[in-house]
């Protein structure tokens, strides 16, 4: 049980190490957003519309969603950018 | 990578963290197994490391790591002692080791999820914490959303080890749940057909559904079900009119935030 906890900790520091070295900060890339988008969004539960929340609530949903969809730091603010990008200009005033 | 800490739903398999939600569940009811005390873990008090990955030939995979307070062995909710298994979680693991877990989950196409997910550790029982026993559960899910047409299946199975204190149920058991789901969305009118079987086996019981489902979908995220349950006990010595035996119509509204 003891080397478990030890393997545990350090596949975390691993996954850790990994996950900072991929996020150096690339900009938000809005067709691979729209292709995560596709692939993703729609396999958990109905597909939610851009229009359906304020530019405000899609930030605080789409950490959320990256959560549960298992989705890496980029891939996140790919969609985010997509699904922004996409509200249009009728629900701008959200 | 994010980062759980506290309470959270169990990373094991896919139904209980995912597809839980009334508006995502495509039924009125969890399969059977799926729902409180059955045989997938409900919740955990520890932590969890989870995230994607960088794609891997191509693919997209996520991984979930935890640690979490050891379960507890004898529970129902009605607090009735009876050997089943309490997985919500816990404030202290009662002396007993951790539960350690992982879930790695691949996504070889569009639109579809294979996961794989188990943990290991201890379980006390309820009335005497010197009984520790050994604990396991291990689970594999998978979806495919090909448009139109939904698939989703698990299968999870819990098992806990002997003890020989003799406190609650010396022999301990297995507890194992499947479901297949199918599901319709007519592009034409907003109806959707669903059905799925599910099974649940543990040392007391093993029982068996088919349930028939037809949704309204008033939109996206405001759903009207209507289903129609077969429940079957397979202990042919249990009376054909208990409610394990029962069929069941069932009707929901469901609104997703
Ligand atoms: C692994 C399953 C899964 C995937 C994949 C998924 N979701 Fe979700 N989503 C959920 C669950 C579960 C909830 C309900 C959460 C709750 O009630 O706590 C939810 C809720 C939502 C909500 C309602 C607001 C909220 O945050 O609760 C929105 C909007 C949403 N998802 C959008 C998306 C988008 C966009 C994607 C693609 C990046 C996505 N979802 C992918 C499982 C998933």
């Amino acid at each position: 049980m003891k080397n478990l906890i030890k393997t545990t900790i350090l596949l975390c520091m691993l996954f850790g190490a990994n996950s900072l070295m991929a996020s150096d900060a690339k900009k938000a890339d809005a067709i691979n957003g729209a292709s995560v988008w596709a692939d993703t969004c729609m396999r958990c539960h109905n597909l939610r519309a851009p229009e359906d929340l304020s530019q405000r609530a899609w930030v605080y949903s789409i950490n959320h969603m990256r959560i549960r969809a298992g989705l890496t730091g980029q891939e996140t603010r790919d969609v985010l950018e997509f699904i922004l990008s996409s509200k249009t200009d009728a629900d701008e005033h959200n | 990578m994010g980062l759980q800490v506290g309470k959270f739903m169990s990373p094991i398999g896919q139904f209980v963290q995912n597809q839980h939600p009334s508006w995502i569940n495509k039924l009125p009811m969890t399969p059977l197994g799926f729902g409180h005390d059955g045989a997938a873990p409900t919740s955990n008090v520890g932590m969890a490391l989870r995230g994607g990955l960088p794609k891997i030939a191509g693919l997209r995979s996520n991984y979930v790591l935890f640690v979490a307070n050891a379960p507890v062995y004898g529970k129902n909710e009605d607090n009735s002692i009876e050997g089943s298994l309490d997985t919500n979680g816990k404030t202290t693991s009662n002396g007993a080791q951790p539960t350690i877990g992982a879930r790695y989950a691949l996504n070889p196409v569009g639109g579809m999820e294979i996961g794989i997910s188990g943990a290991i550790g201890e379980i006390v029982d309820v009335n005497n914490t010197l009984s520790i026993r050994d604990y396991s559960v291990m689970d594999i899910d998978f979806m495919y959303d090909l448009g139109a047409v939904a698939l989703k299946a698990e299968y999870v199975k819990q098992e806990v080890g002997t003890s020989t204190l003799n406190s609650i149920d010396p022999d301990g058991g297995v507890w194992e749940a499947l479901y297949l789901q199918a599901s319709y969305q007519f592009t034409n009118v907003a109806l959707e057909p669903v059905v799925r079987y599910s099974d649940y086996h543990n040392p007391d019981t093993k029982r068996n559904q088919i349930a028939l489902g037809l949704n309204y979908l008033f939109s996206n995220n405001l759903i009207g079900k209507f289903s129609y349950e077969f429940n079957e006990n397979e202990d042919a010595t249990v009376s054909s009119s208990d409610v394990t035996n029962n069929d069941i119509l069932r009707a929901q509204l469901a609104f997703g935030f």
